[in-house]
């Protein structure tokens, strides 16, 4: 009863003890965190950081003639958006469309291309129509047939849709995505996620946005029309001829 | 003293010093990231509210020393595995991500780890205020803010203008995230600022109702009502703010670049939101009737 008595007290103590188990684990984590954690993973970034990729083609030599329901319109002046977008790989230019009877006539497109393993993808127009002084509207996300990207199987890929009243008056539409690496995402965070995620060797993306103006409920469904052509047309155009392929970003 | 007490007087002691050498540790390695946090605070009238988030957690910790000192326990092996997924946090928004925000909440994770680990659940449980209260102090990146606000903000700057062009002689427009408005001879522009600054004060909100609402013990269900009503409460308070810094420079005659409407929207904003959590807080109605007697949170 006497030596219950005693391994009862000196298991409590052995309790007591400031270095318990759990505690030593947890002061080690904590101290590894502040000495071993950043060597650990600068020698796994050596190795899987990925690397910046060029188009296969100048973006500045998209030809137009080849979207099936457009032709070419007024064009921006491009040294006005070189510094806005942080990047000299993009199109910005009108679109008339080929049928003159329809409405909305035109609409823009607006393709960038970022290959920086670091981006952090920092333009959107909700947040840059805004600072031009652009209401927010309505705001959602929606899908886009892209079947004539896989050769005609079904497939969809997410957008954002952004209604905005614009401040020199009338309504803007705008449905922008992103494509990273090969992959369709519509999310600014989703898009970081595939840039950081290691597996490619290259990591690039760009960002597809067509817009329209309009007037009204008609217009305004059409206008989702035109916009979703034209960016169907578009990514059909990039993926084929100016993004690099899957297999080239690949780590071999 | 018996030997229970004894041995309990220890068991307290002990978990208190493994704390305070963690903690002492936490602060050694995470320190630029703290200082980062008050750097920010320092610089930017956003975040400023983080400068007071030591005090505002001491003063938290004083007001509950009690149950803080009756919910000392033994240590849970669960906080082990918050803490390492804490560290795996911090260590994938270094690389190969690049979550700033993510960082800085996985220091926060590790933090509550730490807590789990020496004095175990219940006063895991009863520090959670004081750990949402540092999480509060966390400014959010660009990217989150504006993911979360633009649509509060729209709603928030509609309403405002609707609520003005109400008021005789004025007439509004929302020209992006500000309103242009003329009265009289007067015209000018309410403006925010740059863009997502329309809900600029919700974490500021959101630390002061912690306070407010954690300083005393409170039934779960009462919390859940408070939980319920909290973010509707803080969008309201937002939106009086607004209100309140558009009355201001219309009828104060108020340029754009003075900090008056600012301030005074600010604090008036705040005092309006003190009060109704009060109400909220302190409300006898028949569901919270046996409060008194079982305040447990």
């Amino acid at each position: 009863m006497k030596l219950g008595k005693n391994n009862a007290r000196k298991y409590i103590k052995l309790r007591n003890s400031i270095l318990s188990v759990p505690f030593l684990i947890s002061a080690f984590l904590i101290v590894f965190a502040a000495t071993g954690l950043k060597p650990t993973l600068a020698s796994l970034a050596k190795y899987y950081t990925k690397e910046s990729i060029d188009p296969i083609k100048p973006l500045s030599e998209f030809d137009v003639s080849d979207l099936p329901s457009f032709k070419q319109g007024w064009e921006f002046r491009k040294d006005q958006i070189l510094e806005a977008v942080n990047t000299d790989k993009f199109i910005l230019t009108y679109l008339d469309r080929k049928d003159p009877y329809k409405k909305p006539a035109y609409a823009n497109l607006f393709v960038t291309y970022y290959s920086d393993p670091k981006d952090r993808a920092p333009h959107s127009p909700d947040v840059c129509y805004r600072q031009g002084g652009a209401v927010v509207k309505q705001l959602k996300t929606i899908t886009i047939d892209t079947s004539n990207l896989h050769g005609g199987k079904p497939s969809k890929i997410p957008a954002y849709l952004v209604v905005f009243d614009m401040p020199e008056g009338g309504q803007q539409l705008v449905i922008f995505t992103y494509c990273v690496e090969g992959i369709f995402q519509c999310k600014r965070w989703a898009v970081r996620w595939q840039i950081g995620k290691p597996g490619n060797r290259y990591t690039y993306f760009s960002k597809i946005e067509v817009a329209a103006a309009f007037e009204g409920d008609q217009e305004f469904r059409e206008s989702i029309n035109l916009c979703k052509t034209l960016l169907k047309e578009a990514l059909y155009k990039l993926v084929s001829e100016y993004f690099p392929s899957p297999e080239t970003i690949k780590r071999r | 003293m018996s030997h229970q007490q004894k041995d309990t007087a220890i068991d307290f002691r002990c978990n208190l010093t493994r704390l305070f050498i963690l903690v002492v540790l936490w602060l050694w390695a995470f320190w630029p990231h703290v200082a980062k946090i008050f750097e920010k605070a320092y610089h930017s009238s956003e975040t400023a509210h983080a400068l007071v988030i030591p005090i505002a957690a001491a003063l938290l910790i004083y007001l509950r020393r009690k149950a803080f000192l009756n919910a000392f326990g033994k240590g849970s092996i669960w906080g082990l595995f918050l803490l390492a997924a804490g560290l795996i946090m911090f260590g994938a928004a270094m690389w190969p991500f690049t979550f700033a925000y993510a960082q800085d909440v996985a220091v926060v994770v590790i933090l509550s780890g730490m807590v789990l680990v020496t004095c175990g659940w219940k006063f895991f449980f009863v520090s959670m205020p004081v750990i949402l209260l540092v999480l509060a102090s966390i400014p959010f990146g660009p990217g989150i803010y504006t993911r979360l606000i633009i649509r509060p903000e729209t709603y928030t700057i509609a309403a405002c203008a609707r609520l003005l062009d109400l008021l005789p002689g004025v007439d509004t427009t929302i020209q992006g995230i500000d309103i242009i408005f003329s009265r009289n001879d007067f015209s000018g522009v309410i403006a925010l600022g740059e863009s997502y600054r329309g809900v600029r004060l919700v974490q500021p909100f959101i630390a002061f109702g912690i306070l407010v609402v954690f300083s005393q013990a409170r039934t779960l269900l009462r919390l859940l009502v408070i939980f319920l009503l909290a973010l509707p409460l803080v969008f309201f308070c937002n939106f009086l703010r607004f209100l309140c810094w558009s009355l201001v420079v219309i009828y104060g005659r108020i340029g754009i670049v003075s900090s008056v409407p600012r301030c005074i929207s600010a604090v008036v904003s705040l005092v309006i939101f003190y009060g109704l959590l009060l109400l909220i807080c302190n409300a006898k109605i028949n569901l919270f009737i046996d409060e008194n007697e079982e305040g447990n949170l």
